[in-house]
């Protein structure tokens, strides 16, 4: 007698096909290929690559350029994630006052600038930190914190300095709406008991609010730092890493590496350890949003 | 003395209120403002914060002197079409991951997550090849391909999360009446969810219009970039252009700008699902 076996295939894995090709060859591909260029020598325009073993990652991890641009972007990374921290709280206690009104139209405005382009917000801030016609300049004079102005991109340190606090503007506003929704699940009974017993504004501050918040922050400080690290755009279009290198992080690292170096091996080389240090926060991400998920 | 102490702490809180929408917002208004400035005022230290002539004369220019409209339109063709192959594509694949029972459901969950936190300039070298490779270098159709790498994650894991708060009863409801299962699903529970689905969709027009690594490494030539390369591509040729870049800004914003006053209330949602609730 025949046994005809029937294959019992889970439709529900069929849905996922689509999008699974495309992602394998947009994502995974692309990861896996550069992972292996890391261990070429590869030319970025003549054919053929040539197996170079940890070559490319010695010559980076004994580079000065490619030290000084982890170094760098650690740099930016933590500054810009405070200061936006510290914004995006500040931004949110306001915005969370219930005796304002037009509070939604507020936070709806102040989602701004974490929505427009890169470049959109590359040239407003160019144009206000002009150094001859500039907005910024105009400000700090009258407010006599300069005599002639900044030259706000013609130095390591000021250029950096602008930097953070560009991406910072970018950034304050998904931290303040972050914090907001955090804010407003917070009973306002515990802030009651609170008053009641004595509890001065700031009391209430540290032994209320933050407790409450130290979980929405922690999710959002990992999210904002693994952007923040790989960011490109603003720097690129503001800088491009300069002047000289002083402002050259890991991502115009290994752009320049590759498209004006040609040293695609390196570049690769370079992406996939800017990689592993942000692995670490995301899976620190990840285990945060599935463990509460499955509450 | 009370009343006027309250008065007072009314005053400081709308001040700090205003302080905040101000910093979020002025910069934009001073873009709008040099926009429409005359050039023998916009070159001006002290600069003219009132009271100037205006001119729409450097929006006459972008769009008659340069690719502007061009970019415009390049971008909304690669914006529109990731879009669509994005939520197709998410919708079944979150139907499959919410309704449906496999080994590694979860795991592939998880991994879609990971998958969006891929930074986009470790995929920049080996994307470069593969559209060399497949004749797409310099099109719009490589750009629709490559956006689709963080377009796609992002709705999946958006529609997923929509999805999980229907609850399937209805559905299955349906399948007991002779419904196929995905026949009930896009019935039933797609109206449902029509405002997230378009939510996300907004989302992922935006992020694609928005995007400058990739539009910037993939297509060479002027008039096929897309419209923040080209922006860009002022900052490059004109050092002194001031008015027609403002100009070039103020339209590239109107997208975020109308899909804001839209999404506003889908942002905080849907970012915050499963981030912040606890």
């Amino acid at each position: 007698m025949n046994k005809v076996k029937k294959i019992r295939i889970n439709v529900g894995l069929l849905y996922l096909l689509p999008a699974l090709v495309l992602i394998t060859i947009v994502l995974l591909y692309p990861l896996y290929s550069v992972t292996i260029l890391s261990f070429y020598h590869k030319h970025l325009f003549r054919p053929g690559k040539l197996f170079a073993g940890l070559a490319n990652f010695q010559a980076l991890l004994t580079s000065r350029d490619w030290l000084y641009s982890l170094r760098i972007s650690i740099f930016w990374t933590g500054l810009s994630v405070g200061l936006s921290l510290v914004m995006g709280m500040a931004g949110a206690l306001i915005l969370n006052q219930r005796e304002i009104r037009g509070r939604s139209v507020a936070r709806a405005l102040t989602l701004l600038p974490w929505l427009t382009p890169t470049v959109i917000t590359a040239i407003i801030w160019m144009w206000l930190l002009n150094d001859m016609y500039g907005l910024v300049n105009f400000i700090l004079i009258k407010l006599h914190l300069t005599t002639s102005g900044i030259a706000w991109f013609g130095e390591g340190s000021k250029a950096l300095l602008a930097l953070i606090l560009i991406w910072s503007w970018r950034m304050f506003p998904f931290m303040t709406l972050m914090l907001l929704a955090g804010l407003q699940g917070i009973p306002a009974q515990l802030y009651e008991a609170a008053r009641v017993d004595g509890a001065s504004s700031l009391e209430q501050f540290i032994y209320i609010t933050l407790p409450n918040l130290k979980f929405t922050m922690l999710v959002i400080t990992m999210l904002i730092t693994i952007w923040t690290f790989t960011h490109f755009d603003i720097i690129w279009l503001l800088t491009k890493g300069g002047p000289g290198i002083s402002t050259e992080v890991l991502s115009v690292y290994a752009y320049k590496a590759n498209f004006f170096g040609m040293d695609t091996g390196k570049a690769s080389a370079s992406s996939l350890l800017m990689f592993l240090v942000i692995l670490a926060f995301s899976i620190i991400y990840l285990r945060l949003v599935f463990v509460r998920e499955k509450r | 003395m009370m009343k006027a102490k309250k008065r007072l702490l009314k005053f400081v809180r709308y001040f700090l209120v205003v302080g905040v929408v101000g910093t979020a917002i002025g910069p934009f208004l001073w873009m709008l403002t040099s926009s429409i400035k005359v050039n023998q005022q916009l070159f001006l230290f002290p600069p003219k914060l009132i009271l100037f002539q205006a001119t729409l004369g450097h929006y006459k220019y972008i769009f008659t002197q340069t690719d502007f409209l061009g970019w415009m339109f390049n971008s909304t063709i690669v914006a529109l079409s990731v879009t669509a192959l994005a939520i197709s594509t998410s919708i079944l694949c979150a139907f499959s991951l919410v309704r449906y029972k496999y080994r590694g459901r979860e795991f592939l969950s998880m991994f879609m997550l990971l998958l969006y936190m891929v930074p986009p300039v470790m995929l920049l070298i080996p994307l470069f090849f593969i559209i060399k490779s497949l004749h797409l270098f310099d099109t719009l159709y490589g750009l629709i391909f490559t956006h689709s790498a963080f377009s796609i994650p992002f709705c999946i894991w958006m529609l997923r999360s929509y999805l999980m708060t229907v609850p399937p009863d209805m559905e299955e409801a349906a399948v007991i009446d002779g419904c196929t299962r995905l026949g009930a699903f896009m019935r039933i529970t797609l109206p449902i969810l029509a405002p997230a689905v378009t939510a996300t969709a907004l989302f992922s027009f935006l992020l694609s219009w928005n995007e400058y690594l990739f539009s910037l490494s993939f297509v060479t030539t002027d008039s096929m970039k897309t419209l923040p390369v080209g922006i860009a591509l002022f900052i490059g040729r004109w050092s002194v252009r001031w008015g027609e870049i403002m100009s070039a800004g103020v339209i590239g914003i109107i997208p975020a700008i109308v899909l804001f006053l839209f999404l506003e209330k889908y942002i905080v949602r849907g970012l915050t699902a499963g981030a912040v609730k606890g």
